[in-house]
C-alpha cells in the first residue's frame, strides 16, 4: 500500500473547486485589465485634448506675440490618434472614439491670415502656438 | 477472511451521505459562482461605461449626435457606480434559464436632464451586458445590443440606471 500513489476524495474535490474558482477569476481579471487599459487610454486622450485647449487659451489670453511650444506624444496608450483644432475646440479621435475640449472661440490658422482653417496636428510632432495680430488689429492663433 | 477487503454498512452510509451532500453543495456552489462571476463582469462593464461617460469620449457616431442634440454631454465630469443589485425573476420558459434583472445605481455631480441621463445610463447598461457576454463568450446567443446577455445558466436584462 505504501508503494501505491493515492488521492483522497478531499484532495480531488479541493482541486476541482480550486480550478473552478481560478477559471472564473481569470475571466473576470482579464476583463478588468481590459477595462483598466481602456480607461487609461480615455484619460490620456482627454488630458491631451484638454492640455492643447488650455495652451491655446493661455496663448490667446497672453496677447500679441505670446507663444508656447507643445510636444505631442507618438501614441495614446498603445493606439494611434488624430487631433483636429478649429475655432470652437480641440477634437481628438482614438480607436474610433471621439472627444472634444472646448476653447475660447477664436480665429485659428496654420499659415498666414486671412483664412480660417481646421488644423490637423500629427502625433509625435512639436508645434508652436502663437498669438498674432494682423494689420487690422484682429487677433489670430497660429499653430505650426 | 482476514485477506479480503471489507467495509462496514456504517461506512457505506457515511460515504453515501457525504457523496450526496457534496454533489448538492457542489451544484449550488457552481451556480453561485456563475452568478458571482456574472455580477463581477457586469460591474466591470458598468465601470467602463461610466469611464466613457466621465471622460466624454464617445464613438464617432454618438459624438456627432451629442454635439448637436446634447451638448451638455460633451464635457468631462465625475460619474460613479454606487452599487449593482439584482432581482431573480425566476426560470424563464422562453430562454430555459434563470432570469436575472440587474439594477445599476450611479451618481454624478453634473446637473443633467432626463434625456442626457438616459443616454449616459444606456451606455453603462450596454457595457454591463457586453461585459457579461464577453466573459461567458455567448455572442452567438444574443443580439447587437447584448440584450439580453447570457451565461450558461442565467439570462440577464438591465433596468434603467438609477441616479442617486
Amino acid at each position: 500500500m505504501d508503494q501505491v500513489g493515492t488521492f483522497s476524495l478531499d484532495f480531488i474535490l479541493s482541486v476541482i473547486l480550486f480550478f473552478i474558482i481560478v477559471s472564473s477569476i481569470i475571466n473576470v481579471t482579464t476583463d478588468r485589465i481590459e477595462t483598466v487599459k481602456t480607461t487609461e487610454k480615455l484619460a490620456h486622450a482627454r488630458n491631451l485634448a484638454e492640455n492643447i485647449a488650455k495652451t491655446i487659451n493661455l496663448v490667446y489670453s497672453g496677447g500679441n506675440g505670446h507663444s508656447i511650444n507643445i510636444n505631442l506624444p507618438k501614441k495614446v496608450g498603445d493606439s494611434n490618434y488624430r487631433i483636429r483644432v478649429n475655432s470652437s475646440g480641440v477634437y481628438i479621435t482614438v480607436d474610433g472614439m471621439m472627444g472634444k475640449a472646448n476653447i475660447i472661440p477664436k480665429k485659428l490658422l496654420n499659415g498666414e491670415p486671412p483664412s480660417y482653417s481646421q488644423i490637423t496636428l500629427l502625433p509625435g510632432r512639436s508645434y508652436t502656438i502663437r498669438n498674432m495680430e494682423d494689420k487690422n488689429g484682429n487677433s489670430w492663433i497660429i499653430i505650426k | 477472511m482476514d485477506f479480503k477487503a471489507q467495509i462496514s454498512i456504517e461506512y457505506m452510509f457515511l460515504m453515501g451521505f457525504t457523496l450526496i451532500t457534496t454533489i448538492l453543495v457542489f451544484s449550488y456552489a457552481v451556480d453561485a459562482n456563475e452568478l458571482n462571476t456574472a455580477i463581477s463582469a457586469a460591474r466591470n462593464g458598468a465601470l467602463e461605461g461610466a469611464s466613457i461617460d466621465s471622460y466624454a469620449i464617445y464613438s464617432e457616431l454618438k459624438f456627432k449626435e451629442y454635439e448637436i442634440k446634447k451638448p451638455l454631454l460633451m464635457h468631462a465630469s465625475s460619474i460613479k457606480i454606487v452599487k449593482i443589485d439584482y432581482i431573480n425573476q425566476g426560470f424563464s420558459n422562453i430562454y430555459k434559464k434563470t432570469k436575472i434583472m440587474l439594477i445599476i445605481y450611479a451618481s454624478t455631480t453634473r446637473v443633467l436632464g432626463y434625456d442626457e441621463r438616459n443616454s449616459l445610463g444606456d451606455r453603462i447598461t450596454y457595457n454591463a451586458r457586453k461585459s457579461i457576454t464577453d466573459c461567458f463568450k455567448t455572442h452567438n446567443l444574443t443580439n447587437d445590443f447584448y440584450n439580453p446577455a447570457f451565461s450558461d445558466r442565467y439570462v440577464f436584462t438591465t433596468a434603467d440606471v438609477k441616479w442617486l
